[in-house]
């Protein structure tokens, strides 16, 4: 459970999820939707598909990620969204970076 | 260890006990014969399902494990219920408790399976039709039974027994009608289900 929290605590991590509420996206589909570099897009893939959270199928040469979510993951997700989990450290360890 | 070893290693212990349960029934009221032996062909029947279901290729390693988890949970329902049957066979009076016990149980478990059910629902690539309705199906069908077996257990926690078992039903029954509901509402959009 602690991957699973750990994966929700971050803003991006859970935007994905969200975005994969939608439909499963292809890798390149999702990093489009973010401003980041590949490899930190990978990195968070890495982590929700640790977490159990994310599956990922191989069609030919791209990735399709698809939502794995048991029902109190995705409460959780919802609340953790609702509440905005991770984004408040985020901005004080920005604002920290700046000074 | 096999898979199937692993499944008949799983509901071995659960089938045992349902069959001493059976056997002690038996013993103290054999006129109410239908009771136990509906209790212990049903056990044979979900044991040769989950077998040959089981044999399948297709089924991943998830939905092995959510298969196991359901076998398991239906045999000790079963287990439970000729339990309190036997409970008053022998003339023990509860008013009603090992009733509520056994319909809360039976609540929490039609929870848990309806959390665990879009997780170990196979590939979407897998299937024929839209992934996005697809995965939309099996969010809504865990939703709906999850919500409906907390409302179960709720209702037997806190309802009066005369109500309980007819407000508990509904819910099942609603939870049911709607995701039948919304599967044929997919089917009827674009035939692919």
């Amino acid at each position: 459970m602690n991957k699973v929290f750990k994966a929700l605590a971050d803003p991006t991590r859970r935007r994905v999820l969200e975005l994969l509420r939608q439909r499963p996206m292809t890798a390149g589909e999702l990093s489009d939707q973010f401003g980041f570099a590949k490899p930190t897009m990978s990195a968070h893939f890495a982590v929700l598909k640790e977490a159990d959270l994310v599956e990922a199928h191989k069609d030919g040469k791209q990735v399709i990620y698809q939502l794995k979510l048991s029902v109190l993951e995705d409460a959780l997700l919802g609340f953790a969204s609702l509440f905005r989990a991770g984004e408040t450290l985020d901005a004080s360890e920005k604002r920290e970076a700046v000074t | 260890m096999t898979p199937s070893m692993r499944l008949h290693a799983q509901i071995a212990p659960v089938a045992l006990i349902v069959a001493a349960l059976a056997a002690a029934d038996g013993y103290v009221r054999p006129e109410r014969a239908l009771v136990w032996l509906t209790g212990l062909a049903t056990m044979a029947v979900i044991w040769l399902v989950a077998t040959l279901v089981d044999r399948s290729p297709s089924q991943t390693d998830a939905q092995r494990a959510y298969l196991r988890l359901s076998v398991r949970a239906a045999g000790l329902m079963l287990a439970a219920a000729l339990g309190v049957a036997l409970v008053r066979a022998v003339g023990v009076e509860d008013g009603g408790l090992s009733k509520r016990a056994v319909s809360i149980a039976t609540g929490i478990a039609l929870a848990a399976l309806g959390n665990a059910l879009p997780k170990v629902a196979g590939p979407l690539a897998a299937r024929r039709c839209s992934p996005a309705q697809m995965q939309s199906l099996q969010r809504f069908a865990g939703w709906s039974f999850t919500l409906a077996g907390l409302g179960y257990a709720l209702v037997w926690m806190v309802g009066p027994v005369q109500r309980a078992e007819t407000m508990s039903t509904m819910l099942c029954a609603v939870a049911v009608a709607l995701v039948v509901g919304r599967c044929a509402g997919a089917w009827k959009a674009d035939g692919a289900l």
